[in-house]
């Protein structure tokens, strides 16, 4: 099996308490593999183990169908025979070298083929003109390209980053996310990529592994862990969630906003019910809710097919994001309590408030879990 | 069982694979475990029963000498606490003539060794020097039985002497203490309605506390570390006690115990550093660093100021050089005649293979300690740093002890052997005083040299290794390049604390060998001074190398603002780790 392979890999520190609990990550030639998670969940732990910068304790490191570390028997073959490629956090440019010699660093001097695709992949990358230059003049972007041509030079079959785009402000950082995942369609390295990011993770992954506390809690591809998350911490890693609490009689679960499939939890279960802002539809009940004025129309469909059946609520505030509009609303259940939810609609929707409006929720962003 | 056995072999492997993997660390330890050779030989031999010297020491010299050390510690503290404070905070707090050249110059005395000043000032003040003769002659006096003058040559004059030489270091370090005092603190106390005295005394001190205890104890142990003023001045310390005992008496084990004794004073003082080191972290109470209040002092008050100032630069530094310089012009040809240029080249090539392997030493440490990371590797590398509080005498006696036990196994293994007597190989060589010097001074250039490495983030080694180096190749391509200029710095801390290195010096070196220090030393005793003047006056020249990158940091550092690389970078702060 070439590519990365850690086999139920464990490992703690001298405070005790595991930081990665029998952890296994596969990730394939030419695949790339995000592992998401809150920060101190361990995945630059498992980042770090795979390179061999901390010694393995428990389980296997295997790299292109060579086993690398081995907790048992203490085998650990050192960082630099391994041949991996890591970018760090802080991109760690040497500061003494310039930009060529940085990018040609792991190279053996006689590499004149990989010298030369260093020189034209600087000047495809648009950093010809400072090859001369020495890092510390270059843009977070610019370093940032440096560091990723430096760990691709030495043709790695693994290579491992480290949160490359968290030090890129927002606009540059859409950018240099594509400019990456071309580069790395043309080779086939196994990418390892670590992000506390949802949405990097969904731009950049062929699969994401959510980690919490040291576990893998799903190994999916994008939309299978978007859609279908196996609990509420992955469903409530990819932003805030509106929860409702019901109990399962006949396979669904009744609330306010209508009857959900509650797939093969048991009869009487208590659950929680987790619905996305933008799994929200809200529409104009009556006249009340206005289009301000100057703003572009979009006036949301009423009811969706296949959405629930359906509420009235009462608008608390409305706000524009740019792309989409953020409303606050809240419904009165039949005994009295009142529920507040969060709503996030395309577009320009802003609701007076005070104005009722009509909720309904799209099923396939409502995810019903046992209450923890 | 059979699994029992087999998880012992594979545990045992286990832990040898690891061994491979940390060579790095094993040399570390073992280098570490060199240069602590000589500590560790002075506590064994100490400990060790040794017939009645010890009983004989107690009833006769032993209290005579704590008395006196005490004293002397008692002394060259406060003095170089109200010196070395005072003037650090009238240049950071106050406006008066001449602060920005007291802002350096304060420095200066730094580069005079104790036993210079000390042949100085006695040349100057006793009956035949100077001011005496003039005295005289203002006021008709015949003899010394016509008036009152203090005495030199006494515990006094050592304390004084000592105190103007040693105070620069509780200047340097309470200054940096002052200047990153956050200016808020200050004037809350102000608003609180606290003058400025107050406001000194209630706050600015309190606050500044840590940096002075560490600053005073480095005075202090260079204090107990002098040899040639006590010598000079027949005050019977500890210092001038080993040698005395060791030379006079013959007795290396009653020197070792002597030495033992004064361990525990030592070991005080560390503790007493490490303590007040450790509270530093919790003394920046807001990080809000602006210009510093300054009040202009009124006539009376900068005139006050400028005297206070200008008095321990003139004493400790402006005389003893002009002094030198005159003696030097006028008798540069006797000392040339004494063989000057070939105790030069010893100082300059002992010094320089000190401070080359001090540096390498150092370095290698520093580096393994950074990769191996386990408390093991850190805490040899302390111990083997703890050599520069170690007094000189108490280092020589550790270096003798085993280099003449394994000369012993040597030329006895030899005559076994081969039938040839080897005799001494290696004590009563420069290869003693070389050992001796880096295992005292290895401080210095470990300090300075894991300060630099701590700037590099540890990702820089996580890149090296995983585009294909290993840690050595790492080393050389990317830690090398990037601490070069400390390792500048470091190798010219300890070549010149090992020019102006006398105690182990004259303990260790061959028989008639001279270096700078001891030639000085050995003619200015028998009243030489100006015949050696010339001696004296290089030692003070290369002194000044270090003191000009100090001020160079601390000019450089603008008004108001914290000094931050002061400390960090080259000041005598990384001394003690």
């Amino acid at each position: 099996m070439s590519g990365l392979h850690l086999n139920n890999v464990s490992h703690s520190f001298n405070s005790g308490n595991p930081v990665l609990n029998g952890v296994s990550v596969f990730v394939g030639p030419g695949e790339l593999v995000c592992l998401l998670g809150p920060s101190g969940c361990g995945k630059t732990t498992l980042l770090r183990v795979a390179a061999g910068l901390e010694h393995l304790q428990v389980g296997q490191v295997t790299i292109a169908e060579r086993v690398v570390a081995e907790g048992r028997h203490g085998k650990h073959i050192p960082t630099e025979k391994r041949g991996i490629g890591l970018m760090f956090q802080d991109y760690a440019l040497f500061p003494h070298l310039n930009v060529l010699e940085n990018v040609t660093f792991g190279l053996p001097e006689n590499a004149v083929e990989r010298r030369q695709w260093a020189l034209s992949a600087l000047s495809r990358m648009g950093l010809a003109d400072y090859a001369a230059s020495y890092p510390h003049i270059l843009s977070g972007g610019q370093q940032q390209r440096v560091a990723l041509l430096r760990a691709l030079a030495p043709e790695p079959r693994v290579l491992l980053l480290d949160e490359p785009f968290s030090g890129l402000d927002v606009t540059r950082r859409v950018e240099i996310r594509a400019e990456t995942l071309d580069l790395l369609k043309e080779t086939d390295v196994a990418t390892l990529m670590v992000t506390h990011d949802p949405e990097e993770a969904m731009f950049m992954a062929n699969r994401i592994l959510v980690m919490d506390e040291g576990r893998i809690i799903q190994d999916g591809t994008p939309v299978e862990t978007y859609f279908e998350p196996l609990t509420a911490f992955v469903a409530a890693l990819f932003g805030p969630v509106n929860r409702l609490q019901g109990v399962v009689r006949n396979g669904h679960v009744a609330t306010i906003l209508g009857d959900f499939e509650a797939g093969h939890l048991e009869d009487g279960a208590p659950v929680e019910i987790l619905i996305r802002p933008e799994g929200l539809r809200l529409s104009a009940a009556g006249q009340e809710a206005e289009i301000q004025p100057g703003d572009t129309p979009c006036k949301p469909t009423p009811v969706d097919n296949g959405n629930s059946a359906g509420a009235r609520g009462r608008t608390i505030s409305a706000r524009p994001l740019g792309r989409s509009s953020h409303v606050e609303l809240v419904l009165t259940a039949e005994d009295g309590t009142e529920i507040t939810l969060e709503a996030r609609i395309p577009g320009v929707f802003l609701p007076q408030p005070g104005a009722e409006v009509l909720v309904t929720a799209n099923p396939r962003q409502t995810h019903v879990f046992p209450a923890s | 069982m059979a699994t029992t056995t087999m998880d012992k072999a594979n545990s045992l492997i286990r832990a040898f694979r690891r061994l491979r993997f940390d060579g790095w660390a094993i040399g570390a330890v073992a280098v570490a475990a060199l240069v602590a050779t000589p500590l560790i030989a002075v506590i064994v031999i100490a400990v060790a029963p040794s017939g009645d010297i010890w009983s004989h020491l107690s009833s006769t010299v032993l209290p005579l000498y704590i008395e006196k050390t005490l004293f002397l510690l008692l002394g060259v503290g406060t003095g170089t606490f109200v010196i070395g404070t005072g003037t650090a905070w009238l240049v950071t707090m106050c406006r008066f003539p001449g602060r920005w050249f007291f802002n350096w110059a304060l420095l200066l005395p730094l580069a005079v060794p104790a036993y210079v000043l000390a042949f100085v000032i006695t040349d100057q003040l006793e009956y035949a020097g100077t001011l005496q003769v003039w005295l005289r002659e203002i006021f008709g006096w015949k003899s010394r039985q016509d008036y009152w003058f203090p005495e030199i040559r006494s515990l006094g004059g050592a304390i004084a002497v000592m105190t103007l030489v040693l105070y620069p270091y509780v200047y340097l370090l309470s200054r940096a203490a002052f200047l990153e005092q956050s200016v808020c603190v200050l004037e809350v106390s102000r608003t609180l309605g606290k003058g400025p005295w107050r406001g000194f005394f209630s706050v600015a001190l309190p606050l500044a506390r840590p940096a002075i205890v560490v600053g005073v104890t480095l005075a202090l142990m260079e204090a107990l570390n002098d040899f040639g003023t006590v010598e000079f001045f027949a005050v019977p310390t500890f210092t001038a006690g080993i040698y005395d005992v060791w030379l006079n008496m013959n007795s290396v084990a009653g020197a070792a115990q002597m030495a033992s004794v004064m361990m525990v004073l030592v070991l005080a003082l560390i503790g007493a550093e490490r303590l007040a080191r450790r509270g530093q972290r919790y003394h920046h109470t807001s990080s809000k660093y602006s210009t510093l209040p300054s009040h202009r002092l009124e006539s009376w008050a900068a005139a006050f100021a400028f005297a206070a100032c200008l008095l321990p630069v003139l004493l400790g530094f402006a005389l003893p050089a002009s002094v030198l310089t005159v003696y030097a012009l006028e008798f540069y040809s006797d000392t040339l005649s004494a063989n000057f240029f070939t105790y030069a080249a010893n100082s300059l090539s002992l010094s320089a293979m000190a401070a080359g392997l001090a540096v390498l030493i150092g370095l290698f440490l520093a580096y393994g300690s950074r990769l191996s990371g386990g408390p093991v590797v850190k805490a040899a590398t302390r111990f083997a740093s703890i050599g520069y509080a170690v007094p000189g005498a108490i280092l020589a006696i550790g270096v003798m002890i085993p280099l003449a036990w394994l000369d012993n196994a040597l030329d006895g293994l030899s005559q076994q052997v081969l039938g040839i007597p080897t005799g001494l190989l290696l004590s009563g060589t420069i290869v003693a005083v070389v050992y001796g010097y880096v295992a005292r001074f290895l401080a210095l250039s470990y300090g300075t040299l894991e300060a630099s490495l701590d700037k590099i983030t540890p990702s820089m080694d996580g890149a090296a290794r995983t585009l294909g180096c290993t840690p050595g190749q790492a080393l050389r391509r990317v830690h090398f390049p990037l601490v070069r200029g400390s390792l500048l710095t470091a190798a010219l801390l300890v070549f010149v604390d090992c020019m102006k290195e006398l105690p182990l010096t004259i303990i260790l070196r061959p028989f008639n060998y001279e270096t700078l220090a001891t030639f000085v030393f050995q003619y200015a005793s028998d009243e030489l001074l100006e015949e050696s003047a010339l001696g004296a006056l290089t030692i003070v020249a290369a002194g000044i190398l270090p003191v000009i990158l100090l001020s160079l940091t601390i000019v450089r550092s603008r008004p108001g603002h914290p000094a931050g690389g002061v400390a960090a970078d080259t000041g005598p702060e990384v001394a003690v780790p």
